[in-house]
């Protein structure tokens, strides 16, 4: 399909979802005469407006081939989902497992996505990196990284 | 924690004062905690922060425990007041207390609101102040009312939904005059609007405005308090202006639930006691706060009242359903 | 004289700004000598360290980036034919020729004189014309405000790579970003999905280092591995007084060219590179020497990329808009610190301004000194295996967003961000026109329905305020001629396209 018809798309989706949460803000009395749903809802007009533009021009444009490189994009797609999966992942597990451990996962599985060897080497990198990481953020800046189930769990086995 | 490497090198010392302390206050019952974390949902310098950092050298000094400040910021006391419900209720945990947690619980749907925390006691009223540039012509509140009742008036509060805007709605209804109220974005930004003479009045706490105060270019026109401050004696309340509008913005301590009432006691007597301290007194007093000490028992209806007052207003002026 | 007492000042009274600023030209060098990563993005991955610094050091670790970033973009464009920068670009052409005869130490020599040239005049400019902008700050109303936002959204219409019409889409897409929160007159939350992190809106800072540094990351996933580089050849030769009086006048053009382009928003230095390795060529007398390893082909866009990387920060420090995603990142610095870039910042942070100068002047001399003495260790960890770069890049990310606020909600967004921003590669959008949307937003929302409370709904109001009026036109002058330009470059493109 058509990039810019695609982009057009998209963009009407957003200012009409846009516009439909915007028309849900409650106005309220001590909200001025433009109150917080007006520049919004202009902000979906626009939006929209753009997007329909863009889209109905495509139209009237000859079709130019693009097969080629979409084949291409949708394995470069994939393979970048590959990082967002990672990232999600640490995210969701950062609170149980704790921050040295899913720091230095998140090294060795990005290496290894990348094209890393699975190795000794790449280990010892992953836990050293981890180690860098925790000294930099939580023993030099003080941010207190997530701390995992950890010091919960030798509480209670001492208990 | 950036906090606690700040204080190591004060612990040793603290600690000597500690143990001659203890062998004095042999009456009192020893705190159950050594390190007591004062939590606050106002960033590094924020008016919160300052209050805690600023008494907590009097209070270890005072209550004979370590305290260490920690600055939970985000959603405006959301997640403050979060981790704290959660916390144990040993007393080893407390919340510096100010309107923005009650504005912040009825206005979003917060994991917890002030009602899942126990009010502990007040320190301190930070008086609010009506403003004007120096080279205004207005020179008392009626002048501004005179004025806004003739034309126009064009009034600033620093923040949108906020005991400041608050003050200034009801002003505008305890007068019946037309005035426009307008919102910034910090008392920064509005401070400069006052003196540039865009607006004719702004609405701040004391301590915000000193600078531009001292440097004479600010002149409070109202303090919009019960009483007279005892920095500036001779600038009279709103209300013997004939403005019949008062407000209490106050700052003090909330803790979780279920704290123990030896530990209540013990900070009922160290608020007291630290209030009284001639070295603090000098210091809160240049900061422009007013001690104002309320025991727990009074405490938990102070806040529920003002709580009340603040979702009326919320609610008939339709903020909040 | 005043300004440079006040400087020495600042920096006895914070050291670190002197650390800063080194540490800040080396990471520039090596983050901009890696292939992929932009200025733009070595800055972002910055930023949450700056988080816990002093505000003066912090701004200047991000601005020395800046600098760093300019230069070190160059070494691979001259050791293996791969612009480490979008500005680098125009210094592959004579760079890497020089390098196939044997001249690479020579041509890094030239690169780092000729970046030090451009910026020492950069700085030069940066520190006499920024304050007279910021004079009228006191005089500011809401009113004005609205005019320079206005001002700083019709920048759109020259950043749109390509496409207005996208362009335009981007920057509305910015600005429904900066709705998001706590509304600015009543309070009453706005796209909040009442999530309480949501409450004080989305930080520019995360919008930023989602698009610039995990976009990157994830179009890097299906690039070739990069060439590696023989540190052996990497022998910096500083240019000799003959040499220097040859490159006197492409680097008098790359300053001039620099200047301009910094001071009008929305260039960009890549653009102004070219500009000026075009006209070095059109002045030099022996033209047919350029790229066959001519000196002044690296000087030119050389001496521009340094000029450019002070004369940008003009406008994003006196009038709060930024013309290029590195001003836009270092913009987003200043924020994290509860400085708001524009009319008022001189005012209301004179000392840390003053620090933030000193250190600009310092990373000069960081810039000659480390672009000698780090190009060894700059090699070898460029030529580490990708795939521990990039793991290593992302680590960095996580760690780093979360340290901005303690906020796993927040890793959570700039990695959304992230996300976006590679659809809107995909999709052919232009990035820069949402960030303005993002940090400009705000300002003009709240601005105009401030002054509308003022004037009691007259929209004359605008029109009437002598700064806003000013303001106003300028941005249509400035549109008028952009909205020209990119129908006459289309019509260019498409007449080579037909005789090609």
């Amino acid at each position: 399909m058509n990039r810019d018809l695609v982009t057009g798309l998209m963009g009407l989706a957003l200012a009409i979802a846009y516009y439909l949460a915007a028309s849900n803000i409650a106005a309220g009395q001590l909200a001025d005469d433009v109150g917080p749903d007006g520049l919004p809802r202009i902000y979906a007009w626009l939006l929209g407006g753009f997007s329909l533009v863009l889209a109905v021009r495509t139209l009237f444009q000859k079709a130019v081939a693009t097969s080629a490189g979409e084949v291409s994009e949708v394995y470069a797609a994939k393979r970048a989902l590959g990082i967002i999966v990672i990232a999600a992942v640490y995210v969701a597990a950062v609170p149980f497992v704790g921050y040295p451990l899913m720091i230095a996962a998140v090294i060795a599985t990005a290496a290894l996505y990348q094209g890393g060897r699975l190795s000794w080497p790449l280990a010892l990198t992953s836990v050293l990196g981890a180690a860098a990481f925790w000294y930099v953020f939580v023993y030099l800046l003080h941010i207190a990284q997530p701390e995992g189930i950890w010091p919960e769990l030798i509480e209670r086995m001492r208990a | 924690m950036r906090v606690q490497k700040f204080f190591r090198p004060v612990l040793g010392a603290l600690f000597c004062l500690t143990l001659a302390h203890v062998a004095h206050a042999q009456t009192a019952p020893k705190y159950p905690k050594e390190t007591v974390l004062l939590a606050t949902h106002s960033s590094p310098g924020g008016g919160s922060d300052v209050f805690l950092r600023e008494m907590v050298p009097h209070l270890t000094r005072v209550m004979g425990v370590n305290f260490a400040v920690e600055n939970i910021s985000g959603g405006s006391g959301a997640k403050a007041m979060a981790v704290l419900a959660k916390a144990k209720p040993d007393g080893g945990m407390f919340y510096a207390t100010t309107p923005t947690f009650i504005y912040t619980s009825l206005m979003s749907k917060t994991d917890a609101t002030f009602r899942d925390l126990e009010p502990l006691v007040n320190v301190f009223y930070d008086p609010e102040v009506v403003y004007t540039a120096a080279d205004s012509k207005f020179q008392t509140l009626k002048d501004v009312i005179d004025h806004a009742k003739a034309n126009r008036g064009k009034w600033g509060a620093a923040n949108p939904a906020s005991l400041e805007r608050q003050v200034l709605e009801r002003m505008k209804t305890a007068t019946g005059v037309r005035a426009a109220v307008v919102t910034f974005e910090g008392g920064g930004d509005m401070q400069i609007n006052v003196l540039n003479r865009t607006l004719d009045i702004g609405i701040g706490e004391l301590g915000e405005i000193k600078p531009q105060l001292e440097a004479g270019k600010l002149r409070v026109l109202a303090i919009m308090g019960d009483n007279r401050i005892e920095q500036m004696p001779d600038v009279p309340t709103a209300r013997e202006q004939g403005v019949d509008v008062s407000v209490r913005k106050f700052r003090g301590l909330a803790a979780p639930k279920g704290t123990s009432p030896e530990v209540i006691a013990a900070w009922e007597a160290g608020v007291q006691k630290v209030l009284a301290d001639p070295t603090y007194k000098k210091i809160y007093t240049e900061n422009g706060l007013q001690p104002a000490f309320i025991p727990h028992k009074d405490y938990g209806p102070f806040i529920a009242e003002f709580a009340r007052d603040t979702e009326a207003f919320l609610k008939a002026a339709s903020v909040i359903k | 004289m005043n300004e440079l007492l006040d400087m020495f000042q600042a920096v006895a009274r914070t050291p670190m700004i002197i650390v800063a600023a080194f540490a800040g030209t080396a990471w520039g060098i090596v983050g901009g000598a890696m292939p992929g990563v932009s200025p733009s993005i070595a800055m972002a991955l910055l930023l949450p360290f700056t988080y816990g610094a002093d505000p003066a050091s912090a701004v200047v670790l991000l601005a020395s980036t800046y600098l760093g970033a300019e230069y070190g973009g160059s070494i691979p464009a001259i050791l293996i034919r791969t612009p480490g920068t979008n500005s680098a670009a125009a210094t592959v052409l004579d760079g890497y020729a020089m390098k196939e005869q044997g001249k690479a130490g020579e041509a890094l020599g030239i690169s780092l004189y000729s970046t030090l040239v451009g910026a020492v005049f950069g700085v030069l400019m940066l520190l006499t014309l920024t304050q007279p902008l910021a004079q009228v700050a006191l005089a500011f109303q809401p009113q004005s405000y609205v005019g320079l936002g206005i001002l700083g959204l019709s920048v759109i219409a020259s950043c749109s790579e390509g496409s207005l019409i996208k362009g335009l889409m981007a920057g509305v897409i910015g600005l429904m970003i900066a709705t998001v929160g706590t509304d600015p007159v009543t309070g009453v939350n706005r796209f909040t999905l009442d999530h309480p992190d949501l409450l004080s809106g989305i930080p520019p800072i995360l919008v930023m280092i989602g698009v610039y540094a995990i976009t990157n990351l994830l179009e890097q996933t299906s690039t070739p591995p990069w060439v590696r580089t023989n540190s052996n050849e990497a022998r910096l030769k500083i240019p000799g007084p003959l040499m220097r009086a040859r490159l006197r006048l492409s680097q008098v053009i790359g300053c001039i060219i620099g200047f301009i382009e910094g001071l009008t928003p929305g260039g960009g230095g890549a653009i102004s590179a070219f500009i000026s390795y075009n006209e070095a060529r059109r002045w030099s007398k022996t033209p047919e020497e350029f790229g066959k390893g001519a000196p002044e082909g690296i000087a030119a866009p050389e001496a521009s990329n340094g000029a450019v990387s002070a004369t940008a920060l003009i406008p994003m420090l006196g009038l709060g808009i930024p013309g290029s995603n590195s001003a836009a990142v270092l913009l987003g610095g200043f924020l994290i610190h509860g400085m708001t870039p524009g009319p008022l910042l001189f005012t209301k942070h004179a000392d840390i301004m003053s620090g933030f100068y000193a250190g600009k002047v310092i990373s000069l001399l960081a810039l000659f000194v480390l672009g000698y003495l780090i190009l060894r260790p700059c090699i070898w960890l460029v030529n580490r295996p990708k795939h521990y770069l990039m793991s290593f890049i992302l680590a960095l990310v996580l760690s780093g967003v979360y340290a901005i606020h303690g906020s796993l909600f927040h890793v959570g967004i700039a990695i959304g961000f992230g996300v976006i921003g590679y659809v809107f590669k995909i999709l052919a959008m232009p990035m820069l026109p949402m960030i303005l949307g993002v940090v400009l937003g705000f300002m003009v929302e709240s601005n105009y329905r401030r002054a509308l409370v003022l004037s009691d709904g007259d929209y004359m109001t605008f029109i009437e305020e002598p700064i806003c009026a000013g303001l106003l036109g300028l941005a249509v002058v400035f549109l008028a001629y952009s909205i020209i330009r990119h129908y006459r470059d289309a019509e260019k493109a498409k007449q080579t396209g037909l005789t090609a």
